[in-house]
């Protein structure tokens, strides 16, 4: 199982390069064929044995919404693999309903200071908070790692990551999907997710340096939603109402396309939205029309994957042969094309 | 006559015979129309009770589940509360105790607990808002993955955990289980059933009859029904209102029937091919028909066999009725012996066969009664009409076989043919010699002539003539003798 992973993320890796090599943009779902294999739900452990018969870890994540949900149920697959091999792995998988650096340090601290558990692990909310406090952990001797969609600041003495390796590329990608949409000219706005937060940021650095390659684009407005659709949604209507020449929204987290879609749909302008991840709503507006494209990534495999890697970890296993310091998880661009298929393998929507 | 006695009979029997039949038909037509609808209506009942006992299943399946969950919640003790991992214990051994697969309790923060997981719900599970939380629920998520997410949660009281107000406990279902249990997979006769949810996704994940499992049934329905019916099914759907809805598939006529589980936003349905029932009434209705068929054949049969006869004896009784009016027109009444008329008809016929040149041999003889006038005047006409009679018997017996006429008061004429022809001359004497004698006696006095047909007669007058001659020159010989 362990070879067939790596088989599977070799192959993934080639692919990415592959497509990066003809168009500059990664695993494009070029049908609805191949967008069953933008997420995987048949995973199952490798051939690991666990030292114990019992784990106990803490997750924390950056704040409670339905992209963490997707990751917890990778992560509920595993466990129930774990308990059928007679190995009880208990968990804790918590967060704020607001993204908080602050928050993410003391539930940290707080898990360390109850010595209780195997492994704690952390969806880092912002690098520069957080890094500082894996290191003081990882100092005192607590096994510590990063998972699901950003990882710890470079140099960071945390063991292992498990997630979304490539947030730049995924943003750069939307962008240029969009800069190509739009002719390589015109007036786009960018949102942002959360302030600070690895994955968001280095998503918006992505698409701003693509942009910067098109001189006759350009970034009028960058945003940030904080998670939040609600808020999403507003921004988006106050940049139509600030720029009546507005031509393309580039999304850069699960809530963004959601808010950007509604408040174009309201207001009725042209716009072309290009966005990330797999809200259902989102999925139906890309189906519809109203969103251009969206980057997938696998949740629920670096669910599973956090997981089984957590267990080694608490074996004292450091990264290696049996899993890597970095486990890739791939993001593929999909169309309206794909809309209806990625609804039936998600939501089980027809 | 004939024709004026047959012609009413048959059109009233054609016209009763179509009176039978067209009632018969009709009446065949409404016993049709009224088993429709009784087999529509029964149809419907079945379909209703089919219905009604799985939604009654399910509804008791979810009662014995919250009853299960409120039990549980009895049984929990501060103890129970005092450490995740006691309430962790507490959930598994409940699980265990009632063979759930997942039971978990979430605090007012919305973190839930299971027996091996602590995790955040509010993004989950929409009966953990603030509203759905106060009440009992039956949820159905999409959840990420494709498969679809059933939870059973029950409001919690007075429980506080690490210092949280515990708000909900739940349960999830699966799926398979309600399948199972409502025994979907044994079709029952071409009857089809499935779980939609409201939005009209399959829950059950099996076809259901010629809508697969990965179908929308509303979309898969839109395609078949108008856009009024359409729409009346998916307003139907959304407020959870039992319904029926009739469509074609595949040239087949379906009978599609709904009915909402309380509390789920669920729609049992059941679904039936329209000519399985009508299959089944087919047969009774042919029956009826061939049944309906005979009777009128044999209806019809008796009333021309009816009014057959009647033409028949109609007919008979007609040419009988012909024969004594046209026996009347020709016989003398005194007498009973032909009359004037009759010998007319006679001579026409004589005539016609003298001018076709067939005619065989005959003789005339033509009588006169002497003495009737005196009769009449000393005795009065009884007497002359009973004297007339008798010289018509004395006539008649003397020429058995040879038709007599009365043509005048007194006057009688004998056509002879056959073997009276024969003896003509023999049966001419008898007379003649009786009146001779009779003259000479007082007695009844005939006097007679007799001539035969000749070749250059043309007329059986001719032969007449010669007769009546021959009869005055006698009757002047007998009137004076010597």
């Amino acid at each position: 199982m362990k070879k067939k992973l790596k088989l599977q993320q070799v192959l993934a890796v080639l692919m990415f390069l592959l497509c990066l090599g003809r168009t500059g943009m990664p695993a494009y779902a070029e049908n609805a064929e191949k967008a069953e294999s933008v997420v995987r739900f048949d995973l199952s452990l490798d051939s690991y044995v666990p030292k114990k018969d019992h784990y106990n870890f803490f997750f924390t994540y950056k704040t409670v919404h339905a992209w963490w949900d997707a990751v917890a149920m990778g992560m509920e697959d595993a466990q129930k693999q774990f308990l059928n091999r007679g190995i009880v792995v208990t968990y804790e998988y918590l967060a704020p309903e607001v993204t908080s650096a602050e928050d993410q340090k003391n539930r940290l601290l707080a898990a360390a200071r109850k010595d209780d558990y195997d492994v704690i692990g952390v969806d880092v909310a912002d690098e520069s908070v957080i890094s500082p406090v894996l290191d003081q952990l990882a100092d005192a001797g607590i096994r510590v790692m990063t998972f699901s969609s950003s990882d710890a600041a470079p140099g960071c003495r945390r063991i292992a990551y498990v997630g979304n390796t490539h947030n730049y590329t995924d943003g750069a990608n939307l962008a240029r999907a969009l800069c190509e949409k739009l002719g390589g000219k015109g007036k786009i706005a960018v949102l942002v997710g959360t302030r600070g937060a690895p994955c968001h940021e280095d998503r918006a650095r992505g698409v701003r340096d693509i942009v910067a390659e098109y001189p006759d684009m350009e970034i009028v407005s960058t945003e940030y939603d904080q998670d939040s659709i609600n808020l999403a949604y507003d921004l988006t209507m106050k940049i139509l109402d600030d720029h009546p020449d507005l031509s393309g929204l580039v999304c850069c987290n699960m809530s963004n396309p959601v808010g950007a879609a509604r408040a174009v749909k309201e207001t009725g302008r042209d716009i072309v939205i290009v966005g990330m991840d797999h809200d259902r709503e989102a999925l139906r507006d890309l189906r519809d029309g109203v969103i251009y494209c969206l980057g997938i990534q696998d949740c629920y495999s670096i669910g599973f994957d956090t997981l089984q890697v957590a267990v080694k970890i608490a074996d004292d296993v450091l990264p290696g042969t049996l899993y890597p310091e970095k486990t890739e998880k791939p993001t593929t661009i999909i169309f309206r094309q794909d809309a209806d298929k990625m609804l039936e393998l998600l939501y089980g929507e027809f | 006559m004939k024709r004026s006695t047959l012609f009413p009979v048959l059109i009233g029997a054609v016209i009763v015979v179509l009176i039978v039949t067209g009632a018969t038909l009709w009446m065949s037509a409404g016993a049709r129309k009224a088993t429709d609808n009784a087999v529509e209506k029964v149809s419907e009942f079945y379909l209703e009770e089919l219905a009604g006992r799985r939604s009654q299943v399910v509804t008791r399946f979810f009662e014995t589940k919250a009853d299960q969950m409120q039990r549980a919640m009895a049984l929990m003790t501060q103890e129970d509360l005092s450490s995740q991992k006691a309430l962790r214990s507490f959930i598994g051994r409940v699980e265990a105790l009632y063979g759930l697969e997942l039971f978990a309790v979430a605090d007012e923060d919305n973190v839930v607990y299971t027996e091996h997981t602590t995790y955040m719900g509010g993004s989950r599970y929409a009966f953990l808002s603030d509203e759905l939380s106060q009440i009992r629920t039956i949820t159905t998520n999409a959840a990420y993955g494709g498969g679809k997410e059933i939870c059973l949660s029950l409001p919690i009281r007075d429980r506080v955990f690490n210092g949280k107000r515990l708000k909900t406990c739940f349960i999830e279902i699966n799926m398979d289980d309600i399948v199972s249990m409502l025994a979907f997979d044994t079709q029952e006769n071409g009857t089809h059933f499935s779980l939609y949810y409201e939005n009209g996704e399959n829950l059950t994940g099996l076809d259901f009859g010629p809508v697969s499992a990965r179908q929308n049934l509303l979309a898969f329905m839109n395609r078949h029904l108008t856009a009024d019916e359409a729409e009346a099914l998916s307003g139907n759907f959304k407020d959870g209102i039992a319904g029926r809805a009739h469509f074609s598939f595949s040239d087949v006529k379906q009978l599609l029937y709904y009915s909402p589980i309380p509390e789920t936003g669920w729609m049992i349905t059941v679904l039936i091919p329209e000519n399985l029932i009508y299959d089944q009434i087919d047969g009774i209705r042919e029956e009826t028909m061939t049944r309906s068929t005979v009777q009128i054949l044999i209806t019809c049969a008796a009333l021309l066999v009816f009014f057959g006869v009647l033409a028949i004896r109609a007919q008979r009784e007609s040419r009988a009725l012909l024969e004594q009016e046209r026996k009347i027109a020709v016989r003398d009444s005194l007498t009973g012996v032909g009359n004037k008329y009759a010998y007319t008809q006679k001579e026409n016929a004589v005539d016609q066969d003298i001018r076709s040149g067939n005619k065989r041999p005959f003789a005339l003889v033509v009588c006169d009664l002497n003495d009737l006038k005196k009769v009449n005047d000393t005795q009065g006409h009884a007497a002359g009409d009973a004297y007339i009679h008798e010289a018509s018997r004395l006539i008649c017996d003397l020429y058995k076989h040879s038709p007599v006429y009365r043509i005048g008061g007194d006057e009688f004429a004998v056509f002879l043919e056959g073997a009276d022809y024969e003896q003509r001359n023999e049966l001419f004497e008898s007379l003649d010699s009786r009146s001779a004698e009779n003259a000479r006696g007082g007695g009844m006095v005939i006097a007679a002539g007799m001539a035969e047909y000749e070749p250059d007669d043309k007329h059986l007058f001719d032969v007449f003539s010669r007769a009546d001659k021959r009869m005055y020159e006698r009757k002047n010989q007998l009137k004076n003798p010597g």
